[in-house]
């Protein structure tokens, strides 16, 4: 998944860069050397070299349940604020917070699921922003069988 | 945001919860789920922005819940302000 990085020597495929001017899987770019600015916000444990050149903007791959697999990665919003560290997805006014970058997205991604399961389980009691949420998430989540992982279509 | 804060919010406003592993906080008006927000279980504090984004309020209204001049009323005005919610009916008056 995503924050479970320790030991990983590759790039990690849930985390992505993408440069400003152009937003999709085909521009991923890896960067191995963490930038001096986000140095200081990754715990000693945790190696995230994929996500640091551009360090306003990352790319969320995974998601946190084997059960969910994301059709195209979501791009996530990097901010820094007094609560902690902020991870946003703006289309959908939704966050995840930690004292790191990789708790951020980690929590990101644990708020999408939650997110997702429930507005899909109240489908038709919904209003029409929460309606348009869940169609948002539904173009970009999906459903795979029980326990089989798969990485997101690129 | 202080999780007492975010309490207020909560009740001030009558706001549905349930705790998943985030505590989880949604408004239901005649019974559609109109605006949802969350706070981290625990004592960690919760970016007001973010909060306020979710719930549809600006920093006047958050202000104004924790001193208690905005309440479950105004704020379903304000929803309907926004076009979140639909307006209530007329009454009917009768001459």
């Amino acid at each position: 998944m995503l924050a479970t990085l320790e030991n990983t020597a590759s790039p990690n495929p849930a985390i992505a860069r993408f440069t400003d001017d152009a937003i999709g899987p085909q521009a991923a770019t890896w960067s191995e050397e963490p930038s001096a600015e986000l140095h200081g916000l990754l715990s000693s444990e945790e190696q995230m070299p994929a996500i640091l050149a551009n360090p306003q903007r990352v790319a969320l791959g995974f998601l946190p349940d084997l059960r969910l697999r994301l059709r195209q990665p979501i791009v996530v919003s990097m901010h820094s604020t007094e609560e902690g560290i902020v991870a946003e997805v703006s289309d959908i006014s939704e966050y995840g917070i930690g004292g790191s970058v990789g708790e951020a997205i980690e929590d990101l991604g644990k708020t999408i699921v939650e997110l997702y399961r429930g507005l899909r389980s109240d489908a038709n009691q919904l209003s029409a922003d929460l309606a348009r949420t869940l169609e948002w998430l539904s173009q970009r989540v999906e459903e795979t069988p029980a326990g089989r992982h798969e990485g997101p279509r690129i | 945001m202080k999780v007492r804060e975010f309490e207020r919010v909560v009740i001030k406003l009558r706001l549905q919860t349930r705790n998943a592993g985030d505590r989880l906080a949604w408004f239901e008006y005649n019974g559609k789920l109109v605006t949802r927000t969350k706070r981290s279980m625990g004592n960690k504090e919760s970016p007001e922005y973010w909060v306020r984004q979710q719930l549809k309020l600006n920093e006047k209204q958050m202000a104004g819940i924790q001193d208690c001049t905005f309440g479950h009323d105004d704020y379903v005005s304000h929803l309907h302000a926004i076009g979140l919610i639909p307006p209530p009916p007329p009454s009917d008056s009768k001459n």
